[in-house]
């Protein structure tokens, strides 16, 4: 009887363990291709919703609103043509004036500080606003900027600050407050017309190669050339005749020989084919919209958050 | 005595009067930077063992500008005193860019060496019709180097326009890059015997002739602990110990490539304004 049991069981265990036939290997399992189109990112519509490392990466060009004199910006057409251009070329102009202005009623405690009736134009930075003329030659001072601010806004001057002039064009446009050259006697003013004589242009130079390796076609790629942004002016006055460096920008060509470079200004410059003597091919589109504005504008948050928004393909 | 003598102290007492009374009412400092740039030319060097002896090159390669040009027939130099008066036709002239345009220099070898140097001339052509009408006179070489002007100089008019053909930029005036090996010394008593070397340097710099004309860049290596290499602007220079001669062992892996380097000068101005009254 346990010798039937015994037996029973071994029949049920032994099909398992010794009959059943090798099992052929399954089949691999292919999985099915990933979607050929990368799912569209999801477009942010908040500054928060940005990924980190983006945000990050965003943060770090946002800029304060440099101290600079306020524009009244012409139009200028740039069709984004591409022209042979030979190094210390002038790529385009686009004109500038004060936006607004007011005159001097009562007389500083000097001369050169200005005089009744003297017209300032307006510079503004983060802190607020300016207003500014450029001196008269004086013996002891040189050239110099005198920009006046009304820290209280009750309509009379109260502070003065003394700015580096040029030593070769001397334009509207100063990029730096100097120090403060203690005004003293409040000196009071009223609005009025900007100048018609201070109208200059702002211009990006091509200022031709800097270094790179020279190819076998004789184009340098990859390199490095420069750009240099700059104002000037055609006046008759020889005082406001000539040019000026703003900045000087570093632009690195790729190892196809090519690079395009948004300045803060709103120029796109892109540039290719660079010949070993400096010629090369350059395209400027965009540039300073028409209207009242700033030759570098403040940078912020949102204005990146809507660069990146029209990045990811989101309606203008 | 200064080189003025008795005349340039009593002008300098008569200054310091002036300025003695006047309070410095400003001083304003302005740095200028300029630029220009060079082409490495590119050379073959086969990959082998070599000796080099101290103080000699292990790699050089030529250096020209980036433009070029040929003078077409004689031209003035318009230098002054002890300066050759003319280049002939056929002189190479090396290009300058200057704000206006190019300029196209060549070097006037002084005629009397122990009192007066080397000068540059440059020519322009102003309106682009293939003839130069002024030349620049613009000093002595930058740092000594027959390739370099940072400041010309005013412009003179030529009796004759110059005519001249440009040149690609291989064909210009060149001088040489090169890689110039000298032992590391390490002092030692007077009655002890020399320390044996174990460091060599390595200086990058441009040359006329043998004679080095201003350093650039130095490495220094070890030449005891087997191979050393170094990599400076796309060359490859394997150091493999010196021999009993004091020779250096040496293989060059590559040569640099060709290419555009700048060379930067900056220059700073101060201006002082005294007033006497105030």
């Amino acid at each position: 009887m346990r010798s039937l049991l015994a037996l029973a069981l071994s029949a049920v265990a032994l099909p398992v363990a010794a009959v059943s036939p090798p099992q052929p290997a399954p089949p691999p399992v292919i999985a099915p291709p990933p979607p050929l189109a990368v799912a569209p990112r999801p477009v942010p519509q908040s500054w928060e919703e940005i990924p980190p490392a983006v945000r990050a990466r965003l943060e770090r060009q946002t800029r304060p609103l440099a101290y600079q004199a306020v524009l009244k910006i012409e139009p200028v057409t740039l069709t984004g043509e591409a022209q042979a251009v030979e190094a210390g070329t002038r790529l385009f102009r686009q004109w500038v004036s004060p936006a607004r202005a007011v005159k001097l009623t009562s007389a500083p405690r000097r001369a050169y500080y200005g005089d009744v009736g003297s017209v300032l134009w307006q510079v503004r930075d983060e802190t607020g606003e300016y207003w500014c003329r450029l001196s008269a030659f004086n013996l002891s001072t040189g050239y110099n900027y005198y920009c006046y601010r009304d820290t209280d806004s009750d309509g009379v001057f109260d502070a003065l600050y003394e700015a580096p002039y040029s030593t070769t064009y001397l334009g509207f446009q100063t990029f730096a407050k100097g120090h403060d050259e203690d005004l003293r006697k409040p000196v009071s003013y009223v609005p009025t017309d900007p100048p018609t004589d201070r109208r200059e242009y702002v211009a990006v130079r091509y200022e031709g190669v800097h270094g790179g390796l020279i190819a076998d076609d004789g184009f340098v790629r990859p390199g490095l050339v420069k750009l240099a942004l700059i104002v000037g002016s055609d006046s008759p006055d020889p005082r406001q005749r000539g040019e000026r460096l703003v900045k000087t920008y570093d632009v690195e060509l790729n190892r196809q020989g090519r690079a395009q470079v948004d300045l803060p200004s709103g120029y796109r410059v892109t540039i290719d084919q660079v010949e070993v003597g400096g010629r090369a091919r350059i395209a400027v589109s965009g540039g300073m919209p028409a209207g009242e504005g700033y030759l570098f504008p403040r940078v912020t948050q949102d204005d990146l958050l809507k660069r990146y928004q029209r990045a990811l393909g989101a309606p203008e | 005595m200064n080189r003025f003598g008795r005349a340039g102290l009593a002008a300098g007492a008569v200054l310091a009067a002036v300025c003695a009374g006047a309070a410095p009412a400003g001083a304003q400092t302005y740095t200028s930077r300029t630029w220009t740039t060079f082409v490495v030319n590119a050379v073959s060097v086969p990959d082998e063992e070599r000796e080099a002896a101290p103080g000699t090159s292990l790699l050089t390669q030529p250096v020209t500008s980036t433009r070029a040009a040929r003078l077409e027939a004689e031209a003035p130099s318009l230098l002054g005193m002890g300066s050759a008066k003319t280049f002939p036709a056929g002189t190479k002239t090396f290009g300058v860019k200057v704000p206006d345009g190019w300029i196209y220099c060549a070097v006037a070898a002084s005629t009397v060496k122990w009192l007066f140097s080397d000068m540059t001339a440059c020519y322009q052509d102003v309106d682009g019709d293939g003839a130069f009408e002024i030349v620049r006179n613009s000093g002595m070489p930058f740092n000594g180097i027959p390739l370099f002007v940072f400041q010309p100089g005013p412009p003179q008019k030529l009796p004759a326009p110059i005519p001249y053909t440009s040149l690609p930029y291989k064909e210009g005036p060149t001088v040489d890059l090169g890689f110039v090996w000298r032992p590391v010394v390490v002092k030692v008593k007077r009655d002890e015997p020399p320390a044996p070397v174990t460091q060599v340097t390595i200086t990058q710099s441009m040359m006329t002739g043998d004679k080095i004309e201003g350093v650039t860049r130095a490495q220094t290596l070890s030449v005891t602990g087997g191979p050393q290499t170094m990599r400076q602007d796309g060359a490859t220079i394997t150091v493999l110990g010196l021999t009993p001669e004091g020779n250096l062992r040496y293989r060059v892996r590559s040569a640099m490539p060709a290419q555009i380097q700048p060379l930067e000068m900056v220059l700073t101005t101060s201006t002082y304004y005294y007033v006497v009254t105030y």
